[in-house]
């Protein structure tokens, strides 16, 4: 089972995102509010993957989370996000993919099986969910 | 061998008579004792004498005395013994004849062969004319001057050659430079090149010299002593009467107050649509909680609830990138909506296209979003029913008829059956539709299947306030 690594302060997007991924499948192995919440869960777990809501509690921005953990090419990450993806400055050395809020849980679920499909090498191919974004052109068909 | 000398002699004199006869300059020869030996036609019809009141008399007595002042005869008995011509002596005069005029002489020595002394020959130009248009010219500029020092915005005046002519007070003020230290200088020159910044030396080097008008150019930069500022820019080039180059009038006119407002609005709109959003996403969290405890002939209502407010958030970030001032461009918010369901219903391998075919219509933002959501509706149902192979076309377009704007939602799938229509879940949404197009003030215009496919148009009253565009042509 993969292991999934949530950081999301509003709490009840959170726990229903906690509820649907491991009904999809997956092991939620930490939910983190803040920025240092999520860097000690992620030390504590290594988690597969990670769904990252961009703005955290206390101004935290979630990118940094990556960094610190060194995600790149360790685990896959989701972000979400209130803003427009069109003018999102996530690179692709930030994460995988993003989806714009609100999202469904169907799309949600849809979207992380993407990210992990990129991040142990593939590509990805159209449709994608409405408000999915990613965030390297080199990883689309 | 013959003497050709005699022949050639006959035949300079000649030549030379010819010439001074038909040049339009009065010309006149005077002897070592300033007696006038000769005149030409030229002379005597400008000033308006004969050849015998002026041939053999001293050029001092000429008239009425007008050639007797002393700078001429200067000229004639100390300058001429000594150089060979002099250029460009001005006398201003009444003269008898022809009133107040301005002559322009011009003296030359010359040797006859055979002579020992020379005789000068003096060529006399009128040129009144043209000094009165210099002095109107420079009356026009004092004027032009003080204008210039009464306004309150830096201007500035170049040459062609983009060096300054004169500033405005405001302009040495807020560049912090003297009057002295403008003159001939470009702009990027100005005190130690500190104005040599980017945005101006682009407006001197490229924008200014293609000599097109410039109506409200922007130029933002950090200028030294003012910190960072955005000018508007006015330039118009000036004529000078008798001068064939023109000069350039520049106003700077700072907005920064004016932008900053703009741009404090833009991110206070962006916060406040990031807000809005966040929050509907509780909204779908709550939703899909409901969702989990309800019966399952339900569970399909709750997601069709979530997909609407997801469109909804969507339509937030279509309207502020289609928005024209205070309207919405219709055209651009559709092809914004193909273009997002294409890359969230359809893939690049689907065999349905969603194409626009649109006019440049305005709507309010009031409309915006159920117009939006209408549009959503029509096309989300012809995606999902009109094509069972997968293939076809849906076809959006939206046009001025008469006073109001026809939207028109087209497909060349399978059409509906007034049966299937009663069986197919989504029946719902065509009750939606007809609440968005109460909502929107229109009407559906009945179309019966025209062939294969289906077809939905529908009538809304033209946008009541007059376009952003309307405003801005002024003077």
């Amino acid at each position: 089972m993969l292991r999934v690594l949530i950081a999301e302060d509003q709490l009840i997007i959170a726990e229903l995102l906690e509820i649907v991924l491991t009904e999809s499948g997956y092991e939620v192995c930490g939910i983190a509010r803040t920025v240092d919440e999520a860097v000690a869960l992620g030390e504590l777990h290594t988690p597969d993957l990670a769904v990252l809501d961009v703005q955290l509690a206390k101004g935290g921005y979630s990118p940094e989370i990556g960094r610190r953990l060194n995600s790149r090419g360790k685990f896959g990450v989701l972000y979400t996000t209130g803003k427009d993806a069109r003018t999102s400055t996530l690179t692709p050395a930030d994460g995988e993919a993003l989806i714009v809020k609100p999202y469904s849980a169907e799309d949600l679920v849809r979207a992380l099986e993407i990210v992990r499909e990129i991040a142990i090498g593939g590509t990805a191919a159209p449709p994608f969910p409405p408000g999915f974004r990613l965030l390297s052109a080199a990883a689309l068909v | 061998m013959s003497d050709v000398t005699p022949a050639k002699k006959a035949v300079s004199e000649i030549a030379a008579s010819d010439i001074v006869e038909t040049v339009p300059s009065a010309l006149i020869i005077l002897d070592r004792n300033l007696n006038i030996t000769s005149a030409n036609r030229a002379f005597y019809q400008t000033f308006r004498t004969s050849r015998a009141e002026t041939e053999g008399c001293h050029i001092y007595e000429l008239g009425n005395r007008q050639w007797d002042i002393p700078a001429l005869r200067s000229l004639l008995e100390s300058v001429i013994p000594h150089r060979a011509s002099v250029e460009g002596f001005e006398v201003e005069h009444d003269f008898p004849t022809i009133g107040r005029r301005t002559m322009l002489v011009n003296a030359r020595k010359i040797f006859r062969p055979g002579d020992h002394d020379g005789y000068i020959l003096l060529a006399i130009e009128d040129v009144s004319e043209e000094r009165a248009a210099q002095a109107e010219s420079k009356r026009n500029w004092q004027l032009t001057q003080s204008i210039v020092d009464t306004i309150r915005d830096p201007l500035v005046v170049l040459e062609h050659d983009m060096t300054i002519v004169t500033a405005s007070k405001a302009f040495l003020t807020i560049f912090g430079i003297t009057e002295a230290e403008t003159q001939g200088r470009r702009v990027s020159e100005l005190g130690q090149h500190q104005w040599d910044v980017p945005a101006l030396r682009h407006l001197m080097e490229k924008v200014l010299p293609e000599n097109k008008p410039i109506e409200n150019f922007e130029i933002e930069d950090d200028f030294p002593g003012l910190g960072r500022r955005v000018f508007n820019l006015n330039a118009r080039k000036i004529w000078q009467p008798g001068n064939h180059t023109h000069r350039m009038l520049l106003v700077f006119e700072d907005i920064t107050d004016r932008k900053q407002r703009e741009r404090d609005a833009q991110v206070l709109t962006n916060e406040i649509s990031h807000r809005i959003k966040n929050n509907l996403q509780i909204v779908v969290g709550l939703i899909a909680y409901e969702a989990r405890s309800t019966a399952a002939e339900c569970v399909p209502g709750y997601k069709a609830m979530q997909a609407r407010i997801g469109a909804i958030a969507q339509l937030y970030d279509l309207i502020s990138q289609s928005s024209r001032g205070p309207t919405i461009a219709v055209d651009a918010y559709l092809r914004e909506i193909a273009e997002t369901m294409s890359a969230s219903l359809l893939g690049n391998t689907s065999g349905i296209k969603i194409e626009v075919k649109a006019e440049a219509l305005d709507i309010d933002p009031d409309r915006a979003v159920p117009f939006g959501l209408l549009v959503n509706e029509l096309a989300t149902n012809a995606i999902k029913h009109a094509f069972p192979d997968g293939t076809g076309r849906v076809v959006l377009s939206v046009e001025q008829v008469g006073d109001q704007i026809e939207l028109t939602v087209a497909d060349d799938g399978v059409g509906m059956k007034g049966k299937d229509a009663a069986k197919v879940p989504e029946k719902r949404g065509a009750d939606y539709v007809a609440i968005f197009v109460r909502q929107l003030g229109g009407t559906i215009v009945p179309s019966g299947s025209e062939g294969a496919g289906t077809i939905v148009r529908i009538r809304l009253p033209l946008l009541l306030v007059p376009p952003a565009g309307a405003e801005r042509v002024a003077a």
